[in-house]
């Protein structure tokens, strides 16, 4: 005696495998048997409807997301590749930058300098500074009687009493 | 300067200045010409009072070189005008450069004694006065004569615009 199926049995049933005959014989008569089958049964069609329920993938948009993924991932390894050797180009061009710069800067300040720098007396090519007015009138003025001996007799008048409005 | 020492200072001034109109020689130019020199000697007396700072017997020790060295001044100008007058007639007459050299010579003697007038003036009342008032006589030349030059300047062009 094999006593009631057991739970391979039901899942070979599941499974849509041929019992044996005797198997077969004992679920149709014993209602235990029976009742445990329905409801596996039961179960087993629910969980089939689930699986029916489930959208089938679109296989085709799943390639094309993995196409992009590994292609960015490829490209992002590209652009750090090229970030990192960019760090070593770009310390050479700061550099000459500042080298040129400092070049340019030290040429203006000795151009500036040297302009400044006060011409030796005496040198050739340099101008005599203008005399300033203090140094030209810093003298009697050797023309002035020689102006006021040839005024007019109008004019002498004039100045007489400008002279003598002033005393 | 108190009040007495500036009457001092006035008289002084009138009589140094009617003392120059009569020892000044024969004008040229006639009444006019002595009033302006009159005048000018007026003009320099109360500018060396201004500057100078001395006291009244100083001043009334210096006012005869004052008075000397205008009134030369007048002369060697007029001098000097009428050398470079000729000199630029006997020019333009094309004369001989023996006349030319004569003139030159009277031209540069009046230059030269333009020079000498102001040397012994200076010479002359120096003594009389310390050192900062010797500056102040420097300046005081300097200034009067800028200032107659003002004056001057303003007479002419008011009667060129005329």
């Amino acid at each position: 005696m094999f006593g009631h199926l057991k739970a391979k049995d039901f899942v070979n049933l599941m499974e849509g495998i041929e019992l044996p005959a005797k198997y077969r014989s004992h679920l149709e008569a014993c209602s235990q048997c029976q009742a445990a089958w329905r409801s596996i049964e039961s179960i087993h069609t629910e969980l089939g409807s689930l699986d029916s329920g489930i959208p089938e993938p679109d296989w085709t948009e799943f390639r094309s997301s993995v196409r992009d993924r590994l292609l960015s991932r490829s490209i992002q390894r590209e652009t750090a590749v090229r970030r990192w050797t960019g760090w070593a180009i770009r310390p050479a061009m700061a550099w000459a930058l500042s080298l040129l710069l400092i070049v340019g800067l030290t040429t203006v300040i000795v151009l500036w300098n040297a302009g400044k720098t006060p011409a030796v007396p005496g040198s050739l090519g340099t101008a005599l500074p203008e005399p300033t007015v203090e140094t030209i009138g810093a003298v009697p003025e050797r023309a002035l009687f020689d102006d006021l001996v040839q005024l007019g007799d109008d004019q002498q008048e004039q100045l007489q009493q400008i002279l003598s409005s002033q005393k | 300067m108190t009040k007495g020492h500036a009457a001092f200072a006035a008289v002084l001034i009138l009589a140094g200045t009617f003392a120059f109109s009569q020892q000044r020689p024969a004008p040229q130019r006639g009444i006019p010409q002595r009033v302006l020199q009159d005048a000018v000697l007026g003009f320099y007396v109360s500018e060396f009072q201004k500057q100078a700072e001395v006291s009244p017997d100083v001043f009334g020790k210096i006012l005869p070189f004052l008075q000397q060295f205008v009134q030369d001044r007048f002369q060697i100008s007029q001098r000097r005008t009428r050398a470079l007058n000729q000199l630029r007639q006997a020019i333009q007459r094309g004369d001989s450069d023996e006349d030319l050299k004569r003139l030159v010579h009277d031209f540069d003697s009046a230059d030269a004694d333009f020079q000498a007038n102001q040397e012994k003036f200076l010479s002359n009342v120096d003594p009389l006065l310390d050192a900062k008032q010797q500056a102040k006589l420097r300046i005081f030349q300097v200034m009067a004569d800028n200032r107659m030059r003002q004056i001057l300047t303003n007479v002419q062009n008011g009667n060129r615009g005329q």
